[in-house]
């Protein structure tokens, strides 16, 4: 018979009897006394007498009770037994020091929540696999600019030869992005539609998905020839509210743009492939000999790799395929062809590096907290020091004391996590429905899905939670403690909280005001806009970017047709150019040059000793655009016509007042706004990567206001020039009705549409808000962060506090007795804890001024604040002196003569 | 005497109670523990007791089948009794302790020659 069939037999015959544990026992019972029937009978009939015989037979079978015992752990499972044991146990512990419960177990939460909520949003966008049909082996094939570390998109004619050549991946085409005007009928032809995200596609992507259409076809290859009639599929959306549901959808067309199209099938609910689309048009690739010249830009192409292909084999057959020169801009580096899993086509960190940092920060973030709940465990296990001397001495082994203790922590990390899955899915479905409400996400994320990793990890990090704060209390509990408790049951003095621990309190204090003054100053900074408003009306301006629509075909030329033309519409008021939208501006981190190296580079100054970084947001602006916004001149002057043709040796830049006033003090004028002119500087970092050495120097030449007034963003505007060919965004002021302002914007760009296209139209509001949003989550995060750490310090006093006066009631007593006075008697008792918290509040403090000088923690919304550091310690010993109030009170309603016999 | 007497070797205890089933059919505890003292001729000591967890681990093991019936004084005591795959363990454990018994006596044999016992 097999060993596994045992074990089998063994496991569910203990279950069984688990269940029907009572039954068992009085059976045994029963069979117990019948053998002792029998014994006894025996050793009547060899002569014994009855009581004799009655012994003899107890003798021979043994220790009746530890039968019974040894036979019930036979039948169940009596490690499950124990479990439940101890974790009732905890429960039980848990609810009498329901303090430590909520404090701790708050900040468990907070840390845990943090954690597998960030790694829940990685894993959304980087580990999932597309719903469809064998989705995990739909690839992406892409063209990398090897120089920008992005996508381009692949030639036409590389795509159509990929399509011939390529043998292990099947299904292959390509798809580009397109927006534009949708009308449901010739009735409206006249006026312009809705802007509508059409797919142009080849039909292989229809072949790849898998998806059967609804009603009619899906695109076909046919569909593709040059001069084949425009047909659209619509998606189930699309035909429930433009069409109604139209039974007769078939018989219907769609204008998209100036062309009419006829409606050839409609997609089942929830298809979005590629993308997040519910419009698709042919992608015609093959468009012969005569449009050579004309490149369509922006594809993405796709495929699947065939049957037990692997991606490696895949990618070698790409990269011997290559891209063909001289079909993309040769301004560039050449781009190399790339392949991937299909979503990581449209993410750009490495999904490895992305999960790496989360996994490494979810850890880091556990430590504070569960070292702060080790700290009141610890206090707490002091306390109950007599009890578990106790139990040793009655004979509970160290290991089974150590279980006990860790099971509480265990259970209190395991509601945490509880918890803090409920908040992952909770605040997944608000980032879903109200966050992202509106910006149409790739079909395949789902941040409100709570995928099997994500709880594996936050019950890994409840395990790893309740190691941190559960071991070290509990093997030094069970270690010496145990010893020092057995002589306490003799003598009754208290036992000491020991030094790791008062340190560990110290430090607790100490980080608490070290972080309260970032948090504050970065929370109001988030909070500050919506609770001030704005200064101007954001809704009065358009947004959208303006976007190269073929290579090579004067794109500049055209946009500034388009924006000449814009000027001359009814209702438009000024209209500016930048590289971003306000409130989207990228980040660097520049360093202020010295004065008396301005000829020189900045490294052969002898007093350049450490050029101080200053991070701040950068954009790129037209001579327009401080007419189109409400910015103002505040000192020196604005961009100048030969600012925008500068060439190398003279690089004119704008700060805004916020980074003005930064720049002054940094410059060792604070207030002078006039001091930062002419002071030059350097990019050290670009949200791209670092800046070389050697990388171009700006001089500030003027100083305008912040936008709006009352958003401390810190601003550096470079002249952007109208011969500029890259993407830009385009800025409206409207001057009259907004009603149909968008589609009027819409219109205008049509003329223009062989160079350029509009896209992410919307109003300043829209990403003004969205900013705002995005914000408030990460202030609400660090709330609750700070908010954890404030309770924990405060409990970490308060537990520091109880023990001393617990330890020192003998003493305050006998002073009492004296006739000692309360106050006196309370200063000293507590002396040694508002030493700890001031050494605390100091040192944490001294970080606090230290890390000062990288980020700004003494300022707040921009503005620099004296004395938010010393506010923050202050709060803090506030904080430590009500959660000293409690045990204090305690201490002085000691009855000495009871404090006396104690002793 | 008490002090002659051995315990029994770990592990074999399984396979007496198998084999005293085989031998005598469907047998009560206190029988079981009868038979084993009666064949060792008082060398071995059986723990009652244990006896009765080796039981309730052949039972798990449906080496074993357990019933209740009515003992010889007319008590009501659990009967137990071999089961197919019980017999069928039991042939192969038996073919196992003849295989090592044989080996430890060839190992015995030339230094002392005498019983191990």
């Amino acid at each position: 018979m097999s060993s596994w069939l045992d074990s089998w037999r063994v496991l569910s015959a203990r279950l069984a009897g688990h269940l029907r544990r009572r039954q068992l026992d009085s059976e045994l019972e029963e069979e117990l006394a019948a053998h002792l029937a029998l014994a006894e009978d025996e050793y009547v009939r060899r002569g014994r007498t009855p009581e004799e015989a009655k012994r003899l037979a107890r003798v021979d079978l043994g220790g009746l009770a530890q039968l019974q015992e040894a036979s019930r752990e036979a039948h169940g499972l009596p490690w499950l037994d124990a479990a439940w044991l101890e974790m009732r146990l905890a429960f039980r512990t848990l609810r009498r020091s329901w303090g430590l419960t909520l404090v701790g177990g708050f900040a468990m939460t907070v840390a845990i929540a943090i954690g597998g909520g960030a790694f829940n949003v990685i894993h959304a966008v980087m580990g999932a696999t597309l719903p469809l049909d064998e989705g995990e082996r739909v690839v992406a094939l892409m063209a990398w600019g090897a120089r920008q570390d992005r996508r381009q998109g692949v030639a036409p004619a590389d795509l159509d030869r990929w399509r011939e050549t390529l043998r292990l991946v099947e299904d292959v085409g390509g798809f580009r992005d397109r927006e534009l005007p949708a009308k449901t009928g010739p009735a409206l032809a006249g006026a312009p539609g809705h802007p509508v995200r059409v797919a142009e596609i080849t039909a292989s992507g229809f072949d790849l998905a898998r998806v059967a259409p609804l009603v009619g076809r899906s695109i076909q290859r046919d569909d593709e020839r040059p001069g084949a009639p425009a047909v659209v599929v619509i998606g189930h959306d699309a035909w429930r509210g433009r069409f109604f549901s139209d039974p007769r959808i078939l018989e219907r067309t769609l204008w998209l743009g100036d062309t009419e199209h006829q409606v050839v099938g409609v997609m089942p609910a929830g298809f979005a492939f590629p993308l997040d689309y519910s419009f698709w048009t042919p992608l015609k690739t093959s468009i012969g000999p005569a449009a050579a010249g004309d490149r369509v830009t922006g594809i993405l192409s796709f495929g699947r790799l065939r049957d037990g292909v692997r991606l490696k084999a895949a990618q070698a057959e790409l990269a011997a395929a290559g891209l063909t020169r001289g079909l993309y801009p040769a301004s560039d580096e050449p781009p190399v062809p790339r392949m991937t899993s299909y979503p990581l086509a449209f993410v750009r960190a490495e999904r490895g590096v992305a999960l790496g940092i989360v996994l490494l920060l979810a850890g880091l973030l556990l430590l504070p907290p569960c070292a702060n709940v080790a700290i009141l465990v610890h206090a707490r296990t002091v306390a109950r020091q007599e009890e578990i001397s106790l139990r040793y001495v009655l004979g509970a082994s160290r290991g089974r004391i150590v279980a006990q203790l860790l099971a509480e922590v265990l259970a209190l990390a395991l509601g945490a996590a509880i918890l803090a899955v409920a908040i992952i899915r909770l605040v997944g479905r608000y980032v879903q429905e109200t966050l992202l409400a509106g910006n149409r996400l790739p079909f395949w994320i789902d941040f409100q899905g709570l995928p099997l990793p994500t709880l594996a990890l936050t019950l890994a990090l409840a395990l790893l939670a309740a190691a941190i704060a559960g071991v070290g209390p509990a093997l030094r509990a069970t270690g010496d403690l145990a010893q020092a408790g057995l002589k306490s049951l003799g003598r009754g003095t208290g036992p000491r909280l020991g030094r790791t621990w008062t340190a560990l309190v110290v430090a607790q204090i100490a980080f608490a005001v070290a972080v309260l003054p970032s948090a504050a100053s970065m929370a109001w900074g988030a909070l500050r806009p919506g609770i001030l408003g704005r200064d101007f009306v954001a809704e009065d301006y358009l947004v959208a970017k303006v976007v190269p629509n073929a290579v090579d075909s004067g794109f500049a030329r055209s946009r500034r047709e388009f924006l000449r033309n814009l000027r001359s519409q009814p209702g438009i008021g000024p209209v500016a150019l930048s590289r971003t939208a306000p409130g989207r501006e990228s980040w660097g981190v520049v360093a202020l040059l010295p004065l008396t190296s301005r000829a020189s580079a900045p490294a052969a100054a002898p007093q350049d000793a450490l050029p101080s970084r200053v991070a701040l947001d950068s954009n790129a602006v037209n001579d327009t655009f401080f007419e189109t916004y409400p910015i103002r001149g505040l000192a020196g002057r604005g961009f100048e016509a030969a600012d925008f043709e500068a060439g190398e040796e003279n690089r004119a830049v704008l700060v805004s007042r916020t980074l003005a006033v930064h720049l002054a003090a940094e410059a060792g004028a604070a207030g002078d706004l006039g001091r930062v002119l002419g002071r030059r500087l350097r990019y050290l970092n670009t949200a791209a990567g670092p800046s070389p050495e050697n990388g171009p120097v700006f001089e500030i030449v003027g100083v305008v206001s912040d936008l709006p007034d009352n958003l401390d963003a810190r601003i550096l505007y470079h002249p952007l020039s109208a011969d500029s060919s890259d993407e830009a965004t385009l800025s409206v002021r409207l001057a009259g009705a907004k009603d149909g302002a968008a589609p009027r914007l819409w219109a205008s760009a049509e003329p223009f549409s062989a160079a350029l296209r509009l896209s992410d139209l919307r109003t300043l509001e829209d990403v003004y808000t969205e900013n705002e949003r995005d914000d408030n989550l990460s202030a609400y995060a660090l709330a609750a962060a700070t908010t954890s750490v404030l309770l924990l310090s405060a409990a970490g006093i308060h537990a520091l506090m109880s023990f001393t006066i617990h330890r020192k009631r003998r003493e305050i007593g006998i002073r009492s007795a004296l006739g000692a006075r309360p106050q006196r008697l309370l200063l000293d008792v507590s002396r040694q804890a508002l030493v700890q918290v001031g050494l605390g509040a100091l040192l944490g403090g001294s970080v606090a001024m230290a890390l000062a000088y990288w980020i700004p923690v003494d300022e707040l919304g921009g503005r620099s604040v004296p004395g938010l550091i010393p506010a923050a310690a202050l709060l803090l010993m506030g904080v430590g002196l009500l959660a000293a109030i409690g045990p204090a009170r305690r201490a002085l309603r000691v009855e000495p003569t009871e404090a006396l016999r104690e002793g | 005497m008490g002090d002659d007497k051995s315990s029994i070797l770990q592990g074999t205890l399984d396979l007496m109670v198998l084999k005293t089933l085989e031998q005598m059919g469907p047998l009560h505890g206190y029988g079981i523990a009868r038979r084993l003292e009666q064949i060792s001729e008082d060398v071995l000591t059986v723990n009652q007791g244990t006896l009765y967890l080796c039981l309730v681990r052949l039972v798990q093991k449906r080496w074993v089948a357990a019933s209740w019936g009515t003992s010889e004084n007319n008590r009501k005591a659990k009967f137990y009794a071999l089961t197919r795959a019980g017999r069928a363990q039991l042939r192969s454990e038996a073919a196992h302790w003849h295989r090592i018994a044989s080996v430890i006596e060839r190992v015995l044999a030339p230094a002392g020659g005498g019983n191990p016992a």
